[in-house]
């Protein structure tokens, strides 16, 4: 079955006989070597001082003359030849061929320098001999005993699954790695024979073969020619013949455009910072113009660029490079850690089984917010929620202020802010009028429990529990220990704070006694009980103080103190502003609270009044809520689910929550519905609800003997693969806009003929992004030429034959 | 749920079993035919069941990676073995290779065997190779992304299937121009079915290639960039269509089309493994696997 006639029956009727398969590649041979030869010397002539010489021109005629008469009175047999298989296959044969030459020698970009050129291919020639050298591998890794503990390791913390690629992962690694090794040196040693492999490779031109060669295009030429010439000779007019004869002239086209291309291409290079406008880019060229044209200038990898104007400018208004978010767990005790791109499916088991982790919910773009309510039991935490505005805040802030809290303190030391909770009435008056003392004096026994035994003031005595005479009697406070020798030991800031007591023993002095916050210093006494003192910030020595006090169902009052006198007294309503300090901060009193409790809340962000690109530059956090499972957590599970069935409500405990309200966004982990698992909630990035368990809380758990041997954060990795990088462009032209795209890798720009891909980002700097530059209206051509080889092959290839069948089994 | 890894090797195993019945019903044929030819079909069934299978590996990949599972080696490797298989079919199915009867039957169970042989090494040199998933680079998403690398890869299934048949052709004929298979509608010929192989896989080839341009071109701004995978993909390109003119316009049948086969085969290897290595992929290859 052949939709093409066989044998030549343009031959028989010319009565020519067609070069054999040899002579055919020795034919195109000789035309590609003269055409590169006469390419180049075509070139050298008119890149020489003045111009080719009349001389020249008459002898260029000459040969010009002499080759045409040669091509005419042999035409009739090259009009056969080029129509004949052998010649078709001699095209293949030399077209594969310089494809092969053209992987093993290293090609040259089109504008590379010598020394740029010189340096990728005795890299790259080297590491293909040294493989070529080393078959089947020259390296042979062994890992070492605190490898294979670590392989260990992994397989027990992870799984044995996961061990094994672990395992896999880092031979690949450490293989390539100390291959990499060799080849340097290979490379290295083999320099003086790549240096010559080099030089004869360029002797051949080898380099060039297909960018900038003229040989590969007298190949593209000739085999266009045959191409045309065959489909002439062979076209019967039958339907059969027109898959056969698109496929030829299909690839005919194309080459066409691929020439066009050529001389019509405009390549290259636009790198930008966001914020940034401009109408210039780099143009590729040739590097050989760099010694005639200034205004060329060289890269690092020996690339030649000529800055070139655009008729329209670009403007790059933001970039944004996407890592994706990582879950990494980590094993304190083993100081190892492993992280995972989270997916809505995602699931793994750590600890030998002991630990089961499984996705139960994934959420992009949510925010996050601090709630403050009133709890409904438990004991007493009065607090303030205030707003306070200041220079040295990045925006007006919400605050809260809890009772003896640390008071709010500005850098420049210019006042602090307190609130307070009177105890009775007394105090409360005592308070309006006077600072206060420094603090109390409390005992505290083994257990934690601890017995007020005062406030501290000057001069205060107090007979010691459990020893017979022993008296304590106030000296000096301190806010700073550390300083308690320096000049200015009582302005000290209040770091580390302590009172000094003499001790008496029957009314003469028997030592001393430093009480600090955390510890007690005895000097020359033996003490039996412990003592520790709660300074009152307060006391701070500033110019000026403002303390907001109430009491239980008082609306609180702001008492201005200068130095140690009361400036003004007023009475703060919800919503009433007061100004702080000399420096114009400002606060405003929002709400009081008896037992103030707050807690995370995590929602979906509000999308409004922000188009899906700016929720997209935003980069908002993402939520995931994980189901936590087995024995590691099983301690920890079986004694909340004690504490929720016996009625206890946590609030504000460390993100424990109820789950109901763990449903509704809040807190960060609760129990299963099933009471057998943990639900964590993290939240990317953030602050607080990025880590389970925080800091804090695993010290709590410690302690109570429901330690957790494993910790997650849920963090943007940005030392990986980025998932997404892209611009937001505006072109405009004449300062007007014409388009606002967003570009990124295969969603380029297009503008007048002109198209801009996303090509280039850098880890360090996020405001870079690189564009490629690329012109070519050659490109329609090609495409066209694609289109017609494509259809034509189907045709001919699935569509005659099936056509064919079909007529054959009608026909009896 | 079964994860993609322990499907692979689910795969990997009926692939080693549909080989055995191949093996058995060969030396069958080879021995004393059968005319019910009952290993043959078990063995086509089983190879039906091994596609199967593979599919399922690689939509369940899909879903284990949450993306298009062809960005790894090892994802590529078991692709190709499936792809492999698909073209096994498609050439069965196309030459209508369940009508070959007698001692000719025993071609066709090497066929499959030495097919399922290329499968079964594919996955042996995947279970070297990290199976864990790797997130997409931005340049790889892209709407061509499975239409290329299926058509292509599916195209080099197709070449493989051809090279094969012509290595039975070869280690058949043993010094004869031809060799005829002898099947329910009378006699064809093993170099009939490298042909109708090379029909199959060359369309595909070149859509794959044309694909990888318009993809290029959208991309990077170029829709040929002389890259060293480009360029032996167009070798490829050009070996079976250096084989198609021998055929259909020189009248090449026989030996010396299945030496060019075989060579085609070879070449695909190097295209789809060995390109790497070669020095103007280390010095600038878009396609490599190896960072």
């Amino acid at each position: 079955m052949s939709d093409v006639p066989p044998s030549s029956p343009v031959s028989q009727r010319a009565g020519v006989k067609p070069a054999s398969y040899g002579t055919a590649l020795l034919l195109i041979l000789a035309v590609l070597v003269l055409s590169q030869m006469a390419g180049e010397a075509l070139g050298g002539l008119r890149q020489a001082e003045g111009g080719p010489g009349t001389g020249t021109l008459v002898l260029l005629a000459l040969g010009g003359a002499a080759l045409l008469a040669l091509v005419v009175v042999n035409a009739r047999w090259l009009w056969v030849t080029l129509g004949n298989l052998r010649f078709a296959l001699a095209l293949i044969t030399m077209w594969a061929f310089s494809s092969v030459l053209g992987t093993l020698v290293v090609q040259r970009f089109p504008n590379q320098t010598d020394e740029g050129y010189a340096k990728t291919f005795i890299q790259a020639t080297g590491d293909f001999f040294y493989n070529a050298r080393h078959l089947g591998g020259g390296v042979r890794v062994r890992p070492e005993a605190d490898v294979l503990r670590w392989f260990e390791q992994q397989e027990r913390l992870f799984g044995h699954d996961e061990g094994g690629e672990i395992r896999k992962e880092w031979l690949r690694n450490e293989t390539g790695r100390l291959k990499q090794q060799e080849i340097l040196a290979f490379t290295g040693a083999h320099e003086p024979l790549l240096r010559e492999v080099l030089a004869v490779v360029s002797w051949l031109r080898l380099p060039e073969a297909f960018q900038m060669s003229v040989w590969f295009k007298a190949l593209l030429g000739l085999l266009c020619t045959a191409l045309v010439v065959v489909v002439i000779q062979r076209w019967r007019g039958e339907w059969r013949q027109i898959g056969w004869a698109m496929a030829h002239l299909g690839m005919v086209v194309f080459c066409i455009g691929a020439s066009v291309r050529a001389t019509t291409k405009v390549d290259g290079f636009l790198p930008m910072k966001t914020g940034q406008a401009t109408s210039i880019y780099f143009r590729k060229v040739d590097p050989g113009h760099a010694r005639n044209d200034p205004q060329v200038q060289t890269n690092a990898n020996g690339e030649a660029f000529v800055p070139t104007p655009l008729d329209f400018e670009l403007q790059l208004h933001r970039f944004k490079t996407e890592y994706p978010k990582h879950l990494f767990v980590s094993f304190p005790d083993e100081r190892v850690e492993k992280s995972w791109r989270m997916t809505p499916l995602w699931k793994h088991d750590f600890l030998d089984g002991h630990l089961d982790l499984k996705v139960a919910a994934l959420h992009e773009d949510v925010a996050v917010e601090l709630t403050h309510r009133e709890r409904p039991d438990g004991d007493e935490r009065p607090a303030l929620r205030v707003t306070v505005t200041a220079d040295w805040l990045p925006e007006p802030t919400e605050l809260v202020l809890p009772d003896r809290g640390v008071p709010l303190l500005p850098q420049d030391l210019g006042y602090l802010a307190q609130y307070r909770r009177a105890v009775d009435e007394a105090e409360y008056e005592q308070l309006l009028g006077a600072v206060g003392g420094a603090g109390r004096l409390w005992t505290v026994d083994p257990a934690g429990h601890g017995e007020d035994l005062g406030e501290v003031t000057p001069g205060r005595e107090w007979s010691v529990p459990f020893a017979a005479g022993l008296v304590l009697r106030v000296r000096d406070v301190w806010p700073d220990w550390a300083e308690h020798q320096t000049e200015g030991g009582h302005e000290a800031l209040p770091r580390d704070p302590a009172v000094e007591l003499d001790v008496l023993q029957d009314g003469a002095p028997a030592g001393r006694v430093v009480v600090l916050t955390d510890h007690m210093q005895a000097e020359g006494v033996s003490l039996p009980v412990e003592l520790r003192l709660e300074y009152d910030s307060f006391n701070a020595a500033l110019p000026v103080r403002y303390r907001l006090l109430d009491l239980p169902g008082r609306k609180p009052v702001l008492v201005t103190f200068r130095g140690d006198s009361v400036a003004e007294v007023r009475e703060l309503l919800p919503g009433d502003e007061v100004a702080l300090g000399a420096a114009g901060d400002r606060l405003r009193f929002e709400q009081g609270f008896e037992r103030h409790t707050s807690a995370w809340v995590t929602a979906t962000a509000d999308p409004a009044g922000r188009t899906p690109a700016d929720m997209y530059y935003a980069s908002l956090p993402a939520e995931v809520v994980l189901e936590a499972r087995g024995e590691a957590v099983s301690p920890l599970v079986k004694l909340l689910a004690e504490r929720f069935a016996g009625g206890l409500q946590p609030h504000g405990a460390g993100g424990i929550v109820m789950p109901e309200d763990f449903e509704r966004g809040e807190g960060q982990f609760t129990l299963t519905t099933d009471r057998r698992g943990l639900l964590v909630r993290l939240v990317s990035d953030h602050a607080t609800l990025s880590t389970f368990p925080d800091p804090r809380m695993a010290s709590v758990f410690a302690a109570e003997g429901l330690g957790l041997p494993f910790r997650l954060d849920f963090v943007t990795n940005d030392r990986g693969q980025p998932l997404r990088f892209t611009s937001d462009v505006s072109l405009l032209r004449d300062g007007k806009l014409i388009k606002r795209a967003l570009v990124e890798p295969n969603q380029p720009l297009y503008l007048a003929g002109f198209q801009f891909s996303q090509a280039d980002f850098r880890r360090e700097d996020p405001t870079y992004s690189g564009f490629g530059v690329v012109r070519d209206p050659s490109v329609s051509i090609v495409y066209f030429g694609m289109g017609i080889l494509v259809t034509g092959v189907i045709l001919l290839f699935y569509v005659s034959p099936l056509v064919a069948k079909r007529r054959a089994s009608k026909t009896p | 749920m079964t994860d993609a890894v322990t499907l692979s090797q689910y795969t990997q195993a009926a692939s080693a079993g549909a080989g055995a019945l191949f093996l058995l019903s060969a030396v069958r044929s080879f021995v004393a035919p059968l005319a019910s030819r009952v290993l043959h079909k078990l063995a086509v069934v089983a190879m039906a069941g091994t596609i199967a299978l593979g599919i399922a590996t690689y939509v369940q990949r899909w879903v284990d990676v949450g993306h298009v599972p062809t960005q790894t080696f090892w994802e590529a490797l078991i692709m190709a073995a499936l792809c492999a298989q698909v073209a096994f079919a498609v050439v069965y199915g196309i030459n209508g290779m369940h009508r070959v009867k007698g001692r000719s039957g025993g071609m066709v169970d090497i066929f499959g065997l030495l097919i399922c042989a290329v499968v079964g090494w594919m996955y042996f040199y995947a279970r070297s190779k990290p199976s864990m998933g790797e997130t997409v680079p931005p340049v790889l998403d892209s709407p061509y992304f499975i239409p290329h690398v299926s058509v292509m890869i599916l195209g080099y299934g197709a070449g493989i299937c051809a090279a094969v048949m012509g290595i039975v052709f070869l280690w058949q004929a043993r010094g004869r121009a031809d060799v005829q298979v002898e099947t329910d509608r009378g006699l064809t010929s093993i170099d009939q079915f490298c042909y109708r192989s090379v029909m199959f896989g060359f369309p595909l080839l070149t859509t794959g290639l044309v694909l990888g341009g318009l993809w290029a071109n959208e991309s990077w701004g170029t829709y040929w960039g002389f890259d060293s995978k480009e360029t032996w993909a167009l070798i490829t390109w050009l070996s079976f269509l250096g084989y198609l003119h021998l055929r259909m316009v020189g009248g090449w049948r026989g030996r010396k089309s299945a030496w060019f086969l075989a060579a085609g085969g070879v070449i695909i290897f190097i295209t789809f493994l060995l390109f790497g290595y070669l020095p103007d992929s280390v010095a600038s290859s878009q396609h490599r696997y190896i960072n």
